[in-house]
Formats: C-alpha cells, sequence, structure tokens
C-alpha cells in the first residue's frame, strides 16, 4: 500500500534483479488479465514482495516468459509466467486498495469523498470478484479495518495497538500457503513486515497530521506538537528495527529457494533505508509531501 | 539427510570452512534470537538439526578438532511468583494464551511489578515492542533489584543490537566480505551473547 518494501538495488546480484523485476512486471500481467488494464495503476513493490514471499514458500517452479506491454511496447521483457501466488498477491491488491478507497470515503470531505465515492463506484466489480475468489482475506481485511476505526476513533496513543489491525491484515495473506508450518512462519514475517509500514507510515505523516488534526499514533505517542526530534527518532528507529529483526528471525526458517537473497536484502537494507530516510529527512519520498496518513 | 547439506557445505570442504559454516548457522538459529518468540520450538528444531549433523560430520572426520557446541539454557518465564494468580498467568502466556492472561491481567486491580513484567511479556510475544518497552521499564523501575525484569529490558535492546550487527555483516558480504568482517561480527555478537549470560565462542 506504501511502497515501502523495496530491495536495495545496488545490493542485489544481477540475476536477484532481473528475477524481482520479472515479479514486479509478472504482477502487473496478471492484475491486467484478471482484472483489467485500470488496476494494473495500483501496482505496488509490497504486493511483489508478497508474491515473491509466496513463490519461495510454495516450492512452485516459477517460468519466465518475454512479453510487451504499455510501459516496454517495442523491447519485450522478462515477465514471471501467471502462478497461483501472483494470482493472490493480485487479488489482495485488488481488495486492499478497494477497502483504501471506501476509508477515503468515510475520512475525506467535500470533492475529495465525491472523488472517492466515483473511484468505489467505479472500482466495484473488480472487488467483488477479488473478495470472491479470496473470500477469507476479505473477510480478515473488512475485520481488521473495523478495528481500526475503534482505534482510530478512540486516539489511542498506543503504537503497537495501532500498528496490530494492519499488521494482522497482512499477515492474512499467509494463508495462502497450504502446509501449516510454513503458514505460521510466513503469518509471523507478514505480522512484523506489517507493524513496520505501518509504523513507518505514521511516522512519514506526522506533520501533515498534526497540521489537519489528523488520527496518528505517532505524534499521540511521543506528545508531539512538531517533527519528531533526535530522541523521540531515536527510539522510534528501535522499534522498527525490532520488528525488521522479528522478520528476519522468522524468514531464516522459511525455505524460499531463488527468492531468499532478494528477501535478506528486503529486510537487511530495504527496511532500514526507510527507517534512515525517516531519521534524516522526516520523509521517505521528498515527491509525496502533503499526502495524509491513511488508515491503511 | 544429508548432513553436509544441513550445513549447506560441500562434502569435500574443509574442516574450517564446515566450523565456519556451523557457525554462521548456529549464530542465526541461537535460542537468544527466539527468546519470548512463537516461532522459539521452530528454530530450536532446526538447532538440533544443525548440532547433530555438525557432531556427524565431527565424528566421520575422526582425527579433526573435537568441539562441542554448549547450548545454554536461556531462560523462560518459569520463575518463581508472588502469587498463584500470576503463576497462572505465567503459565497461560508460556501456553500461548495471550489474549486470556492479557484479560486476566487487566482485572486485577493492584500495578505491581510483576504486573507490568507479565503485560510487556504478553507485548513481546506479540511482537508490540513498543508496548514491551514501556512495561518492562516500569517493571523494572518498581523494583530494580529483580534480575528477570532486568533481564527482559536488556534482552529487549540487544534485539535491535543484535539487527545492526547482523546487518552489518549482511552488508559486508555483499560487498565482498573480508574475513576481519567475519571476525569482528562473531566477537561482536559473542560479546552480547556474554552480556546476556550466553556464549556463542566458547574459547574467548
Amino acid at each position: 500500500m506504501f511502497g515501502y518494501v523495496k530491495p536495495s538495488k545496488g545490493e542485489l546480484r544481477v540475476w536477484e534483479y532481473e528475477l524481482w523485476r520479472a515479479a514486479y512486471c509478472g504482477l502487473c500481467h496478471t492484475l491486467k488479465r484478471r482484472y483489467g488494464v485500470v488496476w494494473t495503476l495500483l501496482l505496488n513493490y509490497d504486493f511483489c514482495y508478497l508474491a515473491i514471499l509466496l513463490c519461495g514458500a510454495k516450492d512452485d517452479r516459477c517460468t519466465a516468459c518475454k512479453k510487451r506491454c504499455m510501459a516496454s511496447p517495442i523491447r519485450p521483457l522478462q515477465v514471471m509466467a501467471g502462478n497461483a501466488a501472483l494470482d493472490y498477491s493480485a487479488d489482495a491488491t485488488v481488495i486492499l486498495s478497494y477497502h483504501k478507497i471506501r476509508d477515503g470515503i468515510r475520512d475525506e470531505h467535500g470533492w475529495k469523498r465525491l472523488f472517492y465515492r466515483v473511484l468505489a463506484f467505479l472500482a466495484r466489480h473488480g472487488y467483488r470478484r477479488a473478495a470472491k475468489r479470496q473470500p477469507a482475506f476479505d473477510r480478515a481485511v473488512r475485520e481488521n479495518l473495523d478495528v481500526l476505526d475503534r482505534v482510530e476513533a478512540a486516539r489511542t496513543p498506543s503504537l503497537d495497538r495501532a500498528a496490530d489491525p494492519f499488521a494482522k491484515t497482512l499477515a492474512a495473506a499467509s494463508e495462502a500457503l497450504p502446509n501449516d508450518e510454513r503458514r505460521r512462519i510466513l503469518r509471523e514475517l507478514l505480522y512484523h513486515t506489517g507493524r513496520f509500514i505501518y509504523i513507518a507510515d505514521a511516522w512519514d505523516d506526522v506533520t501533515d497530521d498534526l497540521r489537519s488534526g489528523s488520527y496518528n499514533p505517532v505524534a499521540l505517542r511521543y506528545n508531539l506538537n512538531r517533527a519528531p526530534d533526535a530522541d523521540t527518532a531515536a527510539a522510534l528507529s528501535e522499534t522498527l528495527e525490532q520488528s525488521a529483526a522479528s522478520a528476519i528471525a522468522a524468514m531464516e526458517l522459511l525455505p524460499l529457494g531463488d527468492f531468499t537473497g532478494i528477501v535478506e536484502n528486503v529486510l537487511y537494507l530495504g527496511l532500514p533505508a526507510v527507517a534512515n530516510a525517516l531519521r534524516e529527512n522526516g520523509c521517505v519520498h521528498k515527491s509525496q509531501k502533503g499526502k495524509r496518513h491513511g488508515s491503511l | 539427510m544429508d548432513p553436509y547439506k544441513v550445513l549447506g557445505v560441500s562434502r569435500t570442504a574443509t574442516d574450517e570452512e564446515i566450523k565456519r559454516a556451523y557457525r554462521d548457522l548456529a549464530r542465526k538459529y541461537h535460542p537468544n534470537n527466539y527468546i519470548n518468540n512463537p516461532l522459539a520450538d521452530l528454530a530450536q528444531e532446526k538447532m538440533k538439526e544443525i548440532n547433530k549433523a555438525y557432531d556427524y560430520i565431527q565424528k566421520e572426520r575422526a582425527g579433526g578438532a573435537q568441539q562441542s557446541y554448549g547450548q545454554q539454557d536461556y531462560t523462560s518465564y518459569e520463575s518463581a511468583s508472588g502469587s498463584p494468580e500470576y503463576a497462572r498467568i505465567r503459565s497461560m502466556i508460556m501456553s500461548g494464551n495471550l489474549d486470556g492472561a492479557e484479560a486476566a491481567l487487566q482485572q486485577m486491580g493492584t500495578r505491581t511489578a510483576e504486573w507490568h513484567f507479565l503485560m510487556g511479556s504478553i507485548a513481546m510475544r506479540r511482537g508490540w515492542y513498543d508496548d514491551a518497552r514501556h512495561y518492562f521499564s516500569a517493571a523494572v523501575s518498581q523494583d530494580p533489584s529483580n534480575a528477570e525484569y532486568r533481564a527482559a529490558l536488556n534482552q529487549l535492546n540487544s534485539r535491535a543490537h543484535f539487527y545492526r550487527v547482523n546487518q552489518n555483516s549482511y552488508a559486508g558480504h555483499t560487498g565482498g566480505c573480508s574475513s576481519c568482517d567475519i571476525c569482528s561480527s562473531l566477537i561482536c555478537a559473542d560479546c552480547c551473547c556474554e552480556c546476556m549470560g550466553g556464549d556463542l565462542i566458547p574459547c574467548c
């Protein structure tokens, strides 16, 4: 949902980078095939990461093919051929995005609310199809978003209670695995990654939320009325590192085959890069200044 | 299963390479990395497998350096509780019934050091590290003499430290790892273990 979870490119081996690209393109093609070309606009790194985890943990043989697309109309690119992991990730992208739009209708006012209403209207068919394909995931997302709404309404000052519903939402994607033991490990891995994403996003949005008065667990937890100072930033980095450490502890137990290097790179280098950017600049993507902290 | 495969080395690997592979794996799956972690049982299985493979190879190559890896018993929350109610809650936490344990704690009127410690243990198991820090700090400040509470707070602090150590060795690894990097991170990890009362490298 945020694009925080991605590898540090320079540190990947060339074949690993190509595999990551192929999975990313594969997810895009899967979204196009299953839901139509408009939905490919929702493509993001977090679900590519999910697809990679599922591919690796399932021991599926991933085959590649060459395909052209709108982004590369002349030269065909290496694309991961459609498989169950990509299908699941595409369904999850659609389900979570639709709920994010519904959330926008509740939170926004005026023209923006109208805009979200139009989006929700356009997206309803895709969402219905996705929810039919993955009813368990859809139910988990709805339940956890209800909990999140209550946490926001009560203006809970705890980072962990606020992060829990989103982390659980992501962890629900582990039910795509048939093997009990691996599902248990993946649930932990996704839970800790989800906690990291949620807290990092809340930190990213502190100044904007303070201006608009929206709910922000980081601001409430540390009683902030401006951007976090050095001490608060250090405490936040540490709590993020603890989640990353737990995600790694789970990852070490999960056989991921060819994808091991990419996932290690994401957890050891990609996530700390996010925390460092937040500590040093106060935001992850400079261009995104002004965006609100969504509840997703 | 092939013990060489378990350690991820070839049959022609030197004793030194096997030892290094074993130490790297032992560091990864060490019980200290999985304290209060719901996956601790799986890590323990993995550790047993690695120890067995290493012992097997050592025996097979009789004459090579005999070194046994002493697996420490890390402290679990079996220590004495002040009241039978707390003891009941401790066993609920150990068995993974976190919601039940939390509800039982919320019903109690008094907020003793142990109460804070148990709330912290629940948060820790859930991966709620910010809440865990809050509760463990409260437990330590209420009862600074209790070693169990201090150990829990130290363990929480060492998590982030471990991550940074591993991250450095990982970054060094992909950028062309020198033997110096490996040694320094091993020594660093050993120091971490020792301050927790464990030991990674028995000889230093």
